[in-house]
């Protein structure tokens, strides 16, 4: 595959992973709500509806962060010299920012939505899927052959799916 | 070609969790228990049919004209029947006659009556369910069998969700008396002018709950002061307006939640979600209790709450056939008089069918002489007419008035079920 | 083994570092190896030091496995044992060498009393031939050992031995063993070399020459610099070449081959290479180290000469060749004859050089700007090796602590500097057109202005620019199952390097 089907491939891999993570993460809040939700308060069905729209922002954000570190890494990071090519403190610092927009954007969503009503456990949820497993799995799958090893582990991963291939070959 | 079976892989994923995630939606609609449907209280015009009882012993109402409220009744009744529709009029006796014109207006003349046999139950199997039915009675029947007529009055109009209400008048009576007692004696009995002494006669009105009601207040709007008149209402409905889960306040809940996947368009049933089947389910709320009007209050310490739980089977209402652990409460709530709270707990597992709808009706009945009679009943009513003279007659009470009206009242109890208050889930486990 | 090399004298040396880099870069039609030897009394000539160190580094490193099917260190070399044959011995003059004291008194020494001056007999050879020929052909003509038989050849005899060994063996395997010398016409070693050392292996090999199986092959080179000696040098009244009788040299060296050729047909073809602008070198020597001339594009011609005669069929090698360039004032990548190449089914491609040469330029440069200033770093662990996935995905379980690599990198700077003298504007008043002229840095470390590489080759806008190279470095891996250890990176790092 050359280098723009393969880039065009990680970006719609980047959005399609979201979506799925839009999906998982919209199924399972659902059921979690029902741990928090009270018998007088809004009905379950109405709650998933605005939840899925607060789920479809958060998606869309943290996709966006996501893609954004895709975007630096492959077309604005420039290399002409091998001193000072490390940019694992800028893929932290994104994923921090992701991090913290799984817990402020749903607060500014509530605070401006008065039917959704979110407990802890959903932050939780928000946080590990969208900020850790988001972020992290696509970062590791989908970040530009330049910088492939800077998110932590992708060396361990991709190290060892290159010496499986080379002890194939 | 590695990246491309990943993506792959991807939207396999995506349609999996798309097409076994995707939570059916249930909007089917599931129609409540035909058992539990109470029928809305309906305001609507209505036609009025007035059965007179012709009998002799009601010719006695005609006779002195000082105080008369029944020499006017003909034109009163046509007044307010011909408010809320068309009036028609009846005699009856054994057989019911209609009558033509202006007939009804010698009701208030004395030999108009000449009717032996007083057969109220015929009046109630021809009374149209769908008419305000009016029987102008002294209540004796004939055989002093009341059973039979509030048999029939049950399985007619309580059993259907339909009121009775009974407006007693005393009127000045000079006359004989019939029936009296199971040996059918017949006493002469004369009220003259003292209001103490006057004698009551009755009408049954019959009908819709809110067309009797209505019937009711424009009577009441009508005669105002003068004779006195009570008022007694049965009905299914103990309240103005009965307290369910459409008007009561949820004060706490407990793995529960509210939801909306089935159409549920009753609004006195609410739908709710289980999150953990293994974990109690409780759920309370609160009203204030506040005496229909003309009604029966209800004494909640003898109240009796009920928990029935039925599921959806092949399209029908069926018990859920489980033991169950339901349990449901009513307490009093808080320092006010007439708050009350209910509480509703079970269990999932033990309680409900899995992977059907599940109909939980928890309702406070009256139970076993939780309802109360007004008062005035007991004040009209003569006892042990076995034991009755000429001497010890009181011509103002009307014998066995109790026994009839405590009839009526376990007629309605039996047949309609009311609920003071009631807590109607639907869920689907 | 069909290809051999012989350096003669200080010019011919300098075309050998052409020749090393240009095997290096995978340039000789075929696969053969190319056996070198270097033929100075001048041990310690700086010309012969500078060449002869890339041509030793290479010899080190030409055994990375870069894999099949790239011209990546195609070309092996055998270098001769010893490399340089000096046909003088230390602290001997002329009359030592040709044993004078013996014939003295005799014809032949009164004749050889009459051919050379006194002077010229009796100045010691260890810098060479001080630019008199007739010196240096006398004692070649005496010492070359080529004359005995094989079986009587000792160890004293090499590097003659082997070589004769080997074209042998090539003659008995049926293949054409070519000879080609390059040395210059004008001077000391190589006017007397060019001219005996052909003479004698003419001799040697007559049977297999007669029959097609030996060919000879020589660039001469004609005078293409001048110095000027200083005042004090010319005061001592030492034996010096001296570049006022070049020209002179240069004709009397051409009219004995003309004459030659016409008698003996020594030489199957011949290549004469000269520039009429003669570069000025900016410190005169009378030899030894101090002597270093600084790379020439005469040195590339005669190289690329070399390969012609390597590349040509028998029957198309021309006598004489010489070659011209467009414009006067300036030398660009067109002025220089296409490469040939032949696959094992004999199928030939003809090739501009700058299609094959730009990429092995921009490996090196890759090399040098990228590679070199971290290596050391990564292999110690004192620089994070996840932000160098190149590292990562080839070097990080290798030593690179070794003399191969230590080569390697020694040869990269020859490189650069011999680039950057055939760039350098002090001995031309011409622009050489090649490479950026301000794409070299700096030496001693070599380094490139990283923001010229895509460019850095002069008419190719390759598009490759540092960042380009390594997301390509990164990206890539290499497929050949020949490919190993340092040299599967190398590999990777010049496919990364090809214009696509």
């Amino acid at each position: 595959m050359d280098r723009t089907k393969k880039t065009v491939v990680e970006i719609l891999g980047i959005i399609l992973a979201f979506c799925l993570l839009v999906i998982i993460v919209y199924y399972a809040g659902s059921g979690i709500s029902k741990t928090f939700l009270k018998a007088g308060e809004v009905t379950h069905a109405v709650w998933t509806k605005h939840y899925m729209g607060l789920v479809r922002v958060l998606g869309i954000v943290t996709c966006i962060l996501t893609l954004a570190w895709y975007f630096f890494a492959r077309f604005f990071f420039k290399i002409t010299n091998p001193f000072g090519v490390g940019k694992r403190t800028i893929w932290v610092i994104i994923g921090v920012v992701n991090l913290l927009a799984c817990i402020v954007v749903p607060m500014l969503y509530v605070h401006n939505d008065t039917v959704v009503k979110l407990g802890a456990p959903l932050y939780v949820l928000f946080l590990l899927l969208f900020g850790v497993i988001g972020y992290y799995s696509c970062s590791l799958l989908a970040t530009p052959a330049s910088y492939k090893y800077t998110p932590i582990g992708a060396e361990k991963l991709w190290r060892g799916m290159l010496r499986k291939r080379r002890t194939k070959e | 070609m590695r990246w491309t079976s990943y993506i792959g892989v991807l939207f396999l994923l995506a349609g999996v969790v798309c097409v076994s995630g995707c939570g059916s939606d249930e909007s089917g609609d599931a129609a409540i228990p035909s058992f539990f449907v109470q029928q809305e209280a309906s305001s609507e015009k209505t036609d009025v049919d007035v059965y007179w009882d012709a009998t002799y012993s009601m010719q006695g109402y005609t006779t002195i004209p000082e105080g008369n409220v029944y020499r006017n009744l003909p034109d009163g009744l046509e007044d307010v029947g011909n408010s809320m529709g068309n009036t028609k009029f009846f005699r009856f006796g054994e057989q019911v006659q209609p009558l033509e014109g202006r007939e009804h207006r010698h009701f208030s003349e004395v030999g108009f009556y000449d009717e032996t046999i007083t057969a109220i139950h015929t009046v109630v199997d021809t009374a149209d369910t769908n008419h305000l039915s009016i029987i102008v009675t002294d209540l004796f029947e004939s055989d002093a069998d009341w059973s039979n007529v509030a048999k029939k009055i049950k399985d007619k109009y309580f059993a259907s969700h339909l009121a009775v209400a009974v407006i007693g008048i005393k009127n000045p009576f000079n006359g004989d008396i019939f029936d009296v007692g199971v040996d059918n004696a017949k006493f002469n009995y004369n009220s003259g002018n003292n209001p103490e002494r006057y004698r009551p006669f009755y009408m049954l009105i019959m009908g819709h709950e809110g067309q009797v009601r209505e019937f009711l207040q424009r009577w009441k709007d009508k005669n105002p002061g003068g004779n006195e008149m009570q008022y007694m209402l049965l009905s299914g409905n103990l309240m103005e307006k009965a307290p369910d889960l459409s008007n009561m306040e949820i004060q706490d809940s407990k793995n529960i939640f509210a939801d909306e996947k089935l159409n549920v368009t009753d609004k006195r049933v609410k739908e709710f979600g289980i999150n953990d089947g293994d974990e109690s389910v409780e759920l309370k709320t609160a009203f204030h209790y506040q005496p229909l009007p003309n009604g029966c209050s209800v004494d909640i310490s003898k109240s009796k709450p009920v928990v029935h739980v039925y599921s959806l089977q092949d399209g029908e209402w069926k018990d859920s056939g489980k033991d169950g652990d339901a349990v449901f409460n009513i307490q009093e709530n808080g320092s006010q008089t007439g708050d009350y709270q209910l509480s509703l707990k079970f269990t999932p597992d033990k309680t409900l069918n899995k992977d059907q709808i599940n109909l939980v009706y928890a309702a406070v009945e009256p139970g076993y002489n939780g309802l109360v009679l007004p008062a005035w009943v007991k004040q009209w009513n003569m006892d042990n007419p076995a034991g009755v003279t000429p001497e010890n007659f009181d011509g103002s009470k009307t014998i066995n008035f109790m026994h009839l009206v405590e009839s009526l009242k376990d007629s309605v109890l039996d047949a309609a079920k009311p609920a003071l208050a009631n807590m109607t889930l639907l869920i689907k486990y | 083994m069909s290809y051999y090399f012989i350096s003669i004298g200080g010019s011919g040396a300098k075309v050998m570092e052409a020749v090393t880099h240009l095997c290096a870069a995978g340039m000789l039609p075929t696969e053969e190896k190319l056996y070198i030897m270097s033929i100075d009394p001048d041990v310690g000539n700086g010309n012969l030091a500078r060449s002869s160190a890339a041509l030793h580094c290479y010899n080190s490193f030409q055994l990375f496995k870069t894999g099949a099917d790239t011209p990546l260190f195609k070309n092996k070399v055998e270098l001769a044992n010893p490399f340089v044959w000096n046909p003088t011995e230390h602290d001997k003059c002329l009359d030592d060498v040709m044993s004078y004291q013996a014939y003295r008194g005799t014809p032949i020494g009164d004749l050889y009393e009459v051919l050379y001056t006194k002077k010229e007999r009796s100045t010691l050879l260890n810098e060479g031939f001080r630019g008199h020929p007739s010196i240096g052909a006398a004692v070649m003509a005496k010492k070359v050992a080529m004359d005995k038989d094989t079986a009587e050849l000792s160890s004293d005899d090499e590097p003659w031995k082997r070589f004769k060994m080997l074209v042998n063996q090539d003659a008995k395997s049926g293949s054409v063993a070519r000879i080609f010398l390059a040395g210059s016409v004008f001077g000391g070693t190589g006017a007397a070399g060019m001219p005996t050392i052909a003479k004698l292996l003419q001799q040697t090999f007559k049977t297999l020459y007669d029959e097609g199986k030996v060919l000879l092959g020589g660039a001469l080179i004609l005078p293409y610099f001048s110095f000027s000696p200083t005042r004090t040098d010319s005061l001592t009244g030492q034996v010096y070449a001296s570049s006022e009788n070049f020209l002179t040299n240069t004709q009397a060296a051409l009219k004995y081959y003309s004459v030659k050729n016409k008698d003996e047909d020594i030489y199957h073809s011949m290549y004469f290479i000269g520039d009429n602008i003669l570069a000025p070198v900016q410190k005169f020597s009378v030899g030894s180290s101090s002597q270093e001339n600084d790379a020439h594009v005469v040195d590339l011609y005669g190289a690329l000469a070399a390969i012609d005669f390597f590349q040509t069929d028998v029957t198309k090698l021309k006598k004489c060749s010489y070659i011209t360039h467009a414009d006067d004032n300036r030398f660009s990548w067109s002025d220089f004859p296409n490469l040939v190449f032949k696959d094992l089914n004999g199928n030939e491609e003809s090739i501009p050089l700058k299609d094959r040469f730009a990429q092995y330029i921009r490996f090196i440069f890759a090399y040098v700007h990228l590679v070199k200033p971290v290596l050391k770093d990564l292999s110690a662990g004192h620089l994070k090796d996840y932000q160098y996935p190149w590292f990562i995905d080839y070097l990080e379980d290798l030593n690179i602590d070794t003399l191969e690599v230590k080569n390697f990198e020694e040869y990269t700077e020859c490189f650069v500097r011999w680039l950057l003298q055939l760039e350098g504007k002090e001995q031309h008043t011409r622009n050489i057109e090649l490479v950026h002229p301000m794409v070299i840095a700096g030496l001693n470390p070599a380094s490139i202005h990283g923001e010229l590489f895509a460019n850095c080759v002069i008419g190719e806008d390759s598009k490759i620019t540092i960042h380009e190279l390594w997301y390509r470095l990164t990206e890539s891996d290499c497929r050949d199952e020949y490919a190993d250890g340092f040299g599967r990176f190398l590999r990777v790092l010049y496919d990364c390097c090809e214009k696509r």
